[in-house]
């Protein structure tokens, strides 16, 4: 049984997404959506696991928008829903977002934005609190697994009341935490068809309703903003004997500055902001009045600061107040425990902390990400290099495909966001003089993608369009796609293969497998004269399962992996395999010799088309 | 505040994250307290691998710097990233495992030799623990079980847990011959280290 299902009370350990899950679950939570992304993902693969055993509609949507505006229907119906997302994910799902920062909900809706500040798997380091601040959406911030289910549970409660969804703001710090969480009650089940009750003075927004609802939005606020004064929550801890500085701290940062107060023994009053939109603003008030200096940590940017700020302003309290407008705390990057004290010696010692005198003196390689062995998408890439070579610019997208940007493949010289590649693609081939080859993948082509395409074939973009497909969203997890869209047989899930959108679309295309690499660079020859002789787009798609999946699948069903080997007759150490195609099963060893680690190899093959020398050998010789 | 730390640094792939939940969860049976950081997404493809696990009455999982007890390193040249978590109190327990990243293999950057390495290690602790895990993981079953070894060994210096805990754990996550082989090489790991010890002494 998963941990998220273990009937309570107890303890377990969770991860902070899983802690949400269960959150979700103790609350009676009835709809659950997401698209998947580092660091919420595990909220929906664990949702994926258990939503038939709980009782509860659970959808991989096509994308956040879809997501969160599923969640909403289920919400204005009467049901209880969770939507999670990364924190871009939430600029896919804003246009809704903030028109229902203005409509509301009718059941609880707990909106789940995990920030990534550090930008430990992301494309920036946004902080979607201030998405709460433009929407007057209430956002609640938990410092811990255990907290995090605590305040998903009560999210739905404060939702509820107010009529409002409620952002949930956890960070990477929060999400991966690993920690022991204290079990409830759970109540599934909570799924049943509701009668929908019409009101489209409220939920449709045309300009007279909506300045209807603009009003109630502000009236909403002032009476959220009261409840953040008596929410329990917002908690004010003193440590040591007579504290006079002040800690404003929320979300991860608050365990950073109890961890370090605690350990080097340093008195301070600490108040711990947990809803940091809006601040309970009489009980902070209150706090700043009684201390000398006022510091604040908080995760990215700094938005309780300023709303402190702007409170001893307009109530004219005079204070200093130390935090990331001034620059006491660093301004970019997560918080640490070490930023925390050097930040906390210097206010109230004015001292700096001494960094360790421990330091290496060799240059340690670096080792970046790449493709896992038998990855299709190096096989991809090392076809449209064969035929573009450096003379070509390539739009590239967000996926582990990214990673074709760096050495040896330099595939990748433009990119925004989820979709973009196509996007942007399908305007910068009218700009430049060299050759533009797009690629995407799978899911971010059902994703965001499909716009792009269309607006290349109605503008006659002379590009070639690489869709990418894995059959799966392979960088977060494994999650299925509109193509695949389930794991489970009795989903009962449509199938939309690629080859009909291009149908649809009227569009050109072949579709190949990356592994038959002669295959794939003649495809790509084509679609390069192609572009260049019609004038117009070209598209491929490389189809081919994701490594990692195969290797899944491999184990389950008891296929047998033979992998290639290289032959050290055959071989004449030219290092074309590693230096061109450069898969993470070759080894050199240090008599210089060249070979495939059988332990990691998948069997793919691709890399025998790759020697000059034909020294790859499928091993057993077949 | 009594506080014990575990830096585990290594690869992607190398079952880093599986030790990190072991731990945790043998330590929730032992009604101790214990919170981890994990990655994921883009970081974990083959790429470096850092995992921090707290025991004890930690409200975060990041360690401060100086404050590690013990660094794991799944692989050679990893723990070397982290010397800011290195204090007075450290012991380094390393496999000396050596994985070529792709620059490396792409002649662009050098791997320094195992004695540089290994001599940059004796500058940051006295309490160097060297062994060659994944011969050891090979002898009990599977390269894979790699990650079992280290904990073993781990566990034979001074991790605070009791290794019978960690086999319970084990059996609840493991089943049949993974399970066999697992057990066998954490046992391989504890023993190694145990020998280790008893020669200095």
């Amino acid at each position: 049984m998963h941990v998220v299902l273990r009937p309570g009370p107890g303890k377990a350990s969770m991860l902070g997404n899983e802690a949400i899950v269960r959150g979700a679950l103790e609350a009676g939570v009835a709809v659950a959506t997401t698209y998947p992304g580092t660091p919420s993902s595990e909220i929906g693969d664990t949702f994926y696991e258990i939503y038939t055993e709980a009782g509860i509609y659970f959808e991989y949507s096509t994308n956040e928008k879809v997501a969160l505006e599923v969640a909403a229907a289920a919400a204005i119906s009467g049901l209880r829903s969770i939507v999670a997302m990364k924190h871009v994910g939430l600029n896919v799902a804003a246009d809704s977002f903030m028109t229902l920062g203005y409509t509301g909900v009718r059941a609880g809706m707990v909106i789940v934005s995990a920030d990534d500040p550090s930008m430990h798997s992301s494309q920036n380091e946004q902080d979607n609190r201030l998405y709460g601040v433009m929407a007057h959406v209430p956002v609640i911030e938990p410092s811990s697994p255990q907290e995090a289910k605590e305040l998903t549970k009560i999210a739905f409660e404060i939702s509820e009341r107010f009529e409002v969804p409620v952002m949930l703001r956890t960070t990477t710090r929060i999400s991966h935490m690993r920690g022991i969480v204290n079990l409830g009650n759970l109540r599934l089940n909570a799924f049943n068809k509701k009668k929908f009750q019409k009101d489209p003075m409220r939920f449709v927004v045309v300009p007279a309703t909506a300045r209807r609802n603009r009003i109630r939005q502000l009236e909403r606020l002032k009476r959220i903003k009261e409840f953040s004064d008596e929410f329990k929550y917002n908690r004010i801890e003193v440590y040591g004997e007579d504290p006079s500085v002040g800690i404003v701290a929320s979300g991860a940062s608050y365990g950073y500055v109890v961890d370090v107060i605690r350990s080097k023994g340093i008195p301070a009053k600490v108040f711990k902001v947990t809803m940091s939109y809006p601040i309970p603003e009489r009980r902070i008030a209150e706090f700043i009045s009684t201390v000398d200096k006022l510091i604040v940590f908080e995760e990215t940017e700094p938005v309780i600061e300023r709303q402190i700020r702007e409170l001893a302003q307009r109530l004219g309290i005079k204070i200093i107040i130390h935090g990331k407008e001034d620059g006491t705390v660093r301004y970019h990057y997560e918080l640490n425990p070490d930023e925390i004290y050097r930040v906390l010696l210097k206010v109230l010692k004015g001292e700096t902390s001494q960094k360790s005198p421990l330091k290496v003196e060799i240059k340690l390689p670096s080792r970046p990400p790449t493709f896992c062995p038998g990855c299709p998408h190096r096989a991809t890439y090392y076809a449209a290099k064969r035929v573009f070579g450096t003379n070509v610019v390539a739009p590239t997208d967000i996926g582990c495909y990214t990673l074709g940007f760096a050495k040896p493949f330099n595939m990748g010289d433009l990119l925004f966001s989820m979709g973009s590649s196509f996007g942007s693609a399908s305007g910068l081939a009218h700009f430049i003089e060299e050759p533009v080859v797009a690629f995407i993948g799978d899911s971010t082509f059902y994703h965001a993608g499909i716009p792009g395409l269309i607006n290349a074939i109605v503008h006659r973009t002379p590009a070639v369009f690489v869709v990418m497909d894995n059959a799966t969203t392979a960088m977060t997890g494994g999650q299925p796609t509109p193509e695949v869209p389930s794991k489970i047989k009795a989903e009962g899930l449509v199938s939309i293969p690629l080859e009909r959108i291009m149908d649809g679309l009227g569009i050109d295309y072949e579709v190949v497998d990356p592994y038959d690499v002669p295959r794939t660079i003649e495809a790509f020859r084509k679609a390069k004269e192609y572009v260049s002789k019609e004038k117009k787009p070209f598209v491929i798609i490389s189809r081919r399962l994701c490594a990692l999946e195969y290797a899944r699948k491999a184990r389950k069903e008891g296929i047998k992996i033979i992998p290639y080997v290289i032959n050290q007759e055959k071989c004449t150490k030219c290092y074309a395999c590693v230096k061109t195609f450069s898969c993470a099963a070759f080894t050199i060893l240090e008599d210089g010799s060249v070979h495939i680690r059988p332990e990691l190899c998948i069997g793919c093959g691709a890399c025998q088309y790759v020697c000059p020398f034909n020294a790859i050998e499928r091993a057993g010789g077949e | 505040m009594e506080v014990y730390n575990v830096v585990l640094a290594g690869v992607g792939g190398q079952g880093i994250i599986t030790v990190g939940k072991i731990i945790v969860d043998a330590a929730l049976r032992e009604g101790k307290n214990a919170v981890m950081s994990e990655v994921h997404g883009m970081a974990q493809r083959g790429g470096s691998v850092l995992s921090e696990v707290r025991i004890g009455d930690a409200m975060s999982s990041i360690i401060p710097s100086g404050e590690a007890d013990l660094v794991i390193g799944f692989e050679l040249i990893e723990p070397l990233r982290y010397v800011e978590k290195f204090g007075e109190r450290t012991i380094l327990l390393v496999n000396n495992d050596r994985i070529m990243p792709l620059p490396t293999l792409l002649g662009e950057e050098e791997y320094p030799s195992s004695e540089v390495i290994v001599s940059e290690m004796k500058k940051l602790t006295k309490r160097l623990y060297v062994i060659n895990a994944s011969k050891l993981a090979e002898e009990a079953g599977s390269p894979l079980s790699m990650n079992m070894v280290m904990l073993g060994a781990a566990l034979s210096l001074g991790m605070p847990l009791k290794p019978e805990t960690v086999k319970e754990v084990l059996r609840e996550r493991f089943r049949g011959k993974v399970l066999e082989i697992n057990e066998k090489a954490l046992d391989l790991g504890f023993s190694t280290v145990e020998k280790m010890l008893k020669s200095v002494d």
